[in-house]
C-alpha cells in the first residue's frame, strides 16, 4: 500500500492512469485517507456530479494483512445528497484485495467527454480500463454475474447499479462479499451517484499471485492479533450477541425504549417489532437452511452477517441489517420479514442506500402514495426507482427531496440526509450527533463508544445538557479515529470494556508499521479528521444553522414518552469547541 | 409448558407479590440468580424506561419488565444499567420512587436475545401461572 492509483476520466483519448506515491497522505487509511484527499483536492463549491469532484476509495491501514476485522473500505467524495464532505464505508472483500494489490487508494477524477460506460480491471499485471456499454442498465447482481463469467470467481467487485448510473442521490457503491454477491454497500450520501458521474460501472479486483501484506515485526503482530481476537471473542457483544442475531438484535431494545421511529417518525413503538426482530429473523434463517452467523469478509471473527432464504429455501438476500429492517419495516409499518428481505435485495440490486430508501418510502406513504403497512406498494416504489421512472427519480433523490415535492413537513433529515433508526427525542444524545455530524444525520458518527479508553476528554456532568454535548463530541472523535484505521466499527464494544483489547489494536498497528502510536495519538487523528471535514463543509457553505434537527422534533412530542428534543441551539454550537 | 421465541419477546404474564424492589422481585419470585442478574442482564426496562438502579426501582401492578444481555451500538449501549453513556437517554430513564402497591398482582415479563435460551426454561419452573 505504498501508492495511490489515480484515474483521470477526462483524458483527451480516454481515461488516463497514473500511480503516485503516498506523499502527504502516508500513514492514512479509510476515512482519514478519503477525507484528506477530498478536503485538499476538491473545490468545496464544486458540483458533486461535476468534473472537479473526486471519488476516493480507500482500504484500511491493516487491510490485506492477516489482521482480524481489517476488511472495511471507505468511499469518499463531495456528497450529492448533503452537499458536504462524505465518507461511507462497507465490508466485503474489496478492501483486502485492493490492499494486497498495493493500493492505499483509488481516486476517480474528471469526467469522460463521451457517454461511454467503463469498467476498470486491476490485477498483478496492472490496470486496464475498457469501454463496455453492454453493462449499461445492469443491476448489481447481473453485473457481478457477468464479471464472474469473464474474469473468474477469484475477483472482488466495486460497482454501481442502475441508481448510480442515473446519478440518484440515494445511490450506493456495492462491494462483493465472500460469496461474490454485491451485498455490502457504502450506502450513505449518494457516493454511487458520484461513481456514476465518472461513468465507471465496475472496478474488478483480482489479487491472484499477490501475497498477504507482511508486518515489520511479524512476531509482535501475530501476538497482538491473537490478543485482539481473544478480546473480541470473549466480549458478550462481539463474541455472542452479534454473531447469534446480527445487528437486528437491536429491534426489541430500541422498540422497548420507545425510541424506534415508526410511521415516518410519528410514534416511538411498533406493535409488530417481535415479528421482525433479530431473534425471530435468526430463527427463521436457520429453519429455512440459511445462515444466521456469517462473516462479510475473510478475516472477520465477529460474523454479524447471515444469509436469508425465501420460503422455498432458496437464497433471497444477505441477512438484512437492523437499519434496513427498521427503515423498510417499522418506519413504514411493515412487519413481514420476507417482504423486508425482498426490499433489501432490490435495494442492493439497484444500488440504493436502504436507510435513505426506507425513510423516503415512509415520507411517500405519509404523502399518500401508498398506505403504511402495504409492503407490496413499498416494493413497487423501489422498482420505480430502479427503473428510473419520473416518480422513481424523485424517490431516488432521497427523503428531503421527496418531502419537498409532495409538500410534506415531516422530513426526518439533517443536511439533506435521512435519519437512521433511533428517535432523537427519546434519546437526546443521539440527536446532538445527528445535528452536528459532518456527514448529515448519521448513527455511526458517534458509534464508537470508546470514550473512557481514548480519553477524548472528561465528562462535565453527564446529566446536564453540557454533558450531552461533551459526550457527543468525544464519541464523534473516537468514531472518526476508528473509521480512519479502516477497522470494522463493531470492534468498539470490546475496546470500551476491555482496555487490553484496545492495547492489542494499537500493538497491531505499531508492529505492522513500526510505529509508537498511543491512545492520545489515535484521538488526535480523530480530531484531525473532523477538523478537515468541518473546514470543507464551511467552505462549501455550511453554517451553524445547518447543525440543527428539523424544527418539528422540537414541537411534536413522540409517544410513548411524549417528549420533544430539548437541546438548545447554542449548546449544539459548542460540540466542536475544543 | 413451552414458550416460543416470539412469545418471550412479546412477554409472558406472571402473577407475583408486589410491594418490593425490582431486584427483589426478579431474584425471589421468578428466581433469577442474583449473580446472573448482576453480570449477564445488562439492560432492564420497566414500562418502557431503562432502569439504572434495581434496588431502588419499585414495581407496580401491571408492570412490563423486559430483560436483555449487553447491547451493541451507541443507543443500544446507552440502555445499559449505569453505563458509561447511559446519560444519552436520561430523559426516558426509569424513576425510582417507591410505589404504594402491596398484595398480589400481575406483571408481563419479556426476554430478549440470548436470555431467551439461557433463562426461559429456568423461569418457567418457577412460574405458577402464565398467559
Amino acid at each position: 500500500m505504498e501508492k495511490i492509483l489515480r484515474i483521470n476520466m477526462s483524458g483527451e483519448k480516454g481515461p488516463e492512469v497514473k500511480e503516485t506515491p503516498l506523499g502527504d497522505y502516508a500513514g492514512l487509511g479509510g476515512r482519514a485517507m478519503t477525507s484528506a484527499i477530498i478536503s485538499k483536492e476538491v473545490p468545496p463549491l464544486c458540483h458533486p456530479l461535476g468534473t472537479e469532484n473526486k471519488l476516493v476509495i480507500a482500504p484500511g491501514l491493516l487491510s490485506g494483512t492477516a489482521g482480524a476485522m481489517s476488511g472495511r473500505i471507505s468511499v469518499g467524495c463531495k456528497s450529492p445528497l448533503t452537499g458536504g464532505i462524505k465518507e461511507a464505508n462497507a465490508g466485503g472483500q474489496p478492501a483486502q484485495v485492493l490492499a494486497r494489490l498495493g493500493y492505499a487508494a483509488i481516486v476517480l477524477e474528471g469526467k469522460p467527454k463521451t457517454n461511454d460506460l467503463y469498467k476498470v480491471i486491476i490485477n498483478k499485471d496492472g490496470v486496464k480500463i475498457e469501454v463496455d456499454n453492454s453493462l449499461r442498465g445492469l443491476p448489481n447482481y447481473d453485473l457481478v454475474a457477468k464479471m464472474r463469467s469473464q474474469y473468474g470467481d477469484k475477483i472482488a467487485c466495486i460497482s454501481i447499479g442502475t441508481a448510480g448510473e442515473m446519478k440518484l442521490a440515494a445511490a450506493s457503491v456495492a462491494c462483493t462479499d465472500t460469496e461474490l454477491r454485491p451485498t455490502r454497500h457504502a450506502g450513505r450520501g449518494g457516493v454511487g451517484a458520484v461513481m456514476g458521474s465518472k461513468q465507471v460501472k465496475v472496478i474488478v479486483l483480482d489479487d491472484t499471485g499477490m501475497k498477504v501484506r507482511q508486518p515489520k515485526d511479524p512476531e509482535a503482530f501475530k501476538d497482538a492479533n491473537k490478543r485482539f481476537i481473544e478480546g473480541l471473542t470473549k466480549h458478550p457483544v462481539t463474541g455472542q450477541g452479534l454473531p447469534a442475531y446480527g445487528t437486528n438484535i437491536l429491534t426489541n431494545i430500541i422498540n422497548e425504549a420507545g425510541a424506534y421511529p415508526t410511521y415516518n417518525f410519528k410514534d416511538g413503538k411498533f406493535a409488530g417489532a417481535s415479528k421482525i426482530s433479530g431473534e425471530t429473523q435468526a430463527e427463521l434463517e436457520v429453519k429455512r437452511g440459511g445462515v444466521a452467523t456469517h462473516g462479510c469478509h475473510r478475516g472477520c471473527v465477529i460474523r454479524c452477517s447471515g444469509i436469508f432464504h425465501d420460503k422455498d429455501g432458496k437464497y433471497l438476500t444477505k441477512q438484512p441489517e437492523y437499519e434496513t429492517v427498521w427503515a423498510h419495516g417499522g418506519n413504514c409499518g411493515i412487519d413481514d420479514l420476507d417482504m423486508i428481505a425482498q426490499l433489501d435485495f432490490w435495494d442492493d440490486n439497484y444500488g440504493l442506500d436502504t436507510i435513505e430508501m426506507g425513510a423516503t418510502i415512509a415520507v411517500a406513504m405519509e404523502a399518500g402514495l401508498a398506505k403504511f403497512g402495504d409492503a407490496k406498494a413499498a416494493l413497487d416504489l423501489v422498482h420505480e426507482v430502479g427503473k428510473g421512472t419520473h416518480l422513481g427519480r424523485i424517490l431516488g433523490s432521497g427523503a428531503a427531496v421527496t418531502a419537498k415535492v409532495f409538500g410534506i413537513e415531516r422530513a426526518p433529515v439533517v443536511k439533506g440526509q435521512a435519519m437512521p433508526a433511533y428517535d432523537p427525542r427519546a434519546v437526546q444524545g443521539i440527536g446532538v450527533t445527528y445535528a452536528t455530524s459532518t456527514m448529515g444525520a448519521d448513527h455511526t458518527a458517534g458509534y464508537a463508544i470508546a470514550t473512557n479508553i481514548l480519553k477524548c476528554g472528561g465528562f462535565v456532568d453527564p446529566l446536564s445538557t453540557e454533558g450531552q454535548i461533551d459526550l457527543s463530541r468525544n464519541l464523534q472523535i473516537a468514531t472518526a479515529a476508528i473509521d480512519s484505521t479502516g477497522m470494522c466499527l463493531f470492534i468498539a464494544f470490546a475496546l470500551l470494556d476491555q482496555p487490553e483489547t484496545f492495547q492489542a489494536l494499537l500493538d497491531m498497528l505499531n508492529s505492522f508499521y513500526g510505529l509508537n502510536l498511543t491512545a492520545d495519538s489515535v484521538t488526535e487523528l480523530g480530531k484531525k479528521v473532523l477538523k478537515m471535514e468541518r473546514e470543507f463543509n464551511e467552505k462549501a457553505g455550511f453554517t451553524k444553522e445547518h447543525d440543527r434537527l428539523p424544527s418539528y422534533f422540537k414541537t411534536e412530542p413522540i409517544s410513548p414518552h411524549n417528549i420533544t428534543f430539548k437541546i438548545k441551539d447554542e449548546d449544539l454550537d459548542k460540540v466542536f469547541n475544543w | 409448558m413451552e414458550v416460543s421465541t416470539q412469545r418471550w419477546q412479546e412477554g409472558v404474564e406472571l402473577e407475583v407479590s408486589l410491594g418490593c424492589s425490582l431486584k427483589e422481585l426478579l431474584t425471589k419470585q421468578p428466581h433469577i440468580p442474583e449473580d446472573y442478574l448482576q453480570k449477564r442482564i445488562a439492560v432492564i426496562f420497566l414500562n418502557g424506561s431503562p432502569v439504572d438502579d434495581i434496588d431502588s426501582t419499585w414495581v407496580g401492578d401491571g408492570a412490563v419488565i423486559a430483560l436483555s444481555a449487553q447491547m451493541l451500538g451507541l443507543v443500544g449501549a446507552a440502555m445499559s444499567r449505569k453505563g458509561l453513556i447511559s446519560p444519552l437517554r436520561s430523559s426516558i430513564s426509569a424513576r425510582t420512587e417507591p410505589i404504594n402497591s402491596n398484595g398480589r398482582g400481575t406483571i408481563r415479563l419479556k426476554l430478549f436475545n440470548a436470555l431467551i435460551d439461557e433463562l426461559g426454561s429456568t423461569l418457567l419452573k418457577h412460574i405458577s401461572t402464565t398467559k
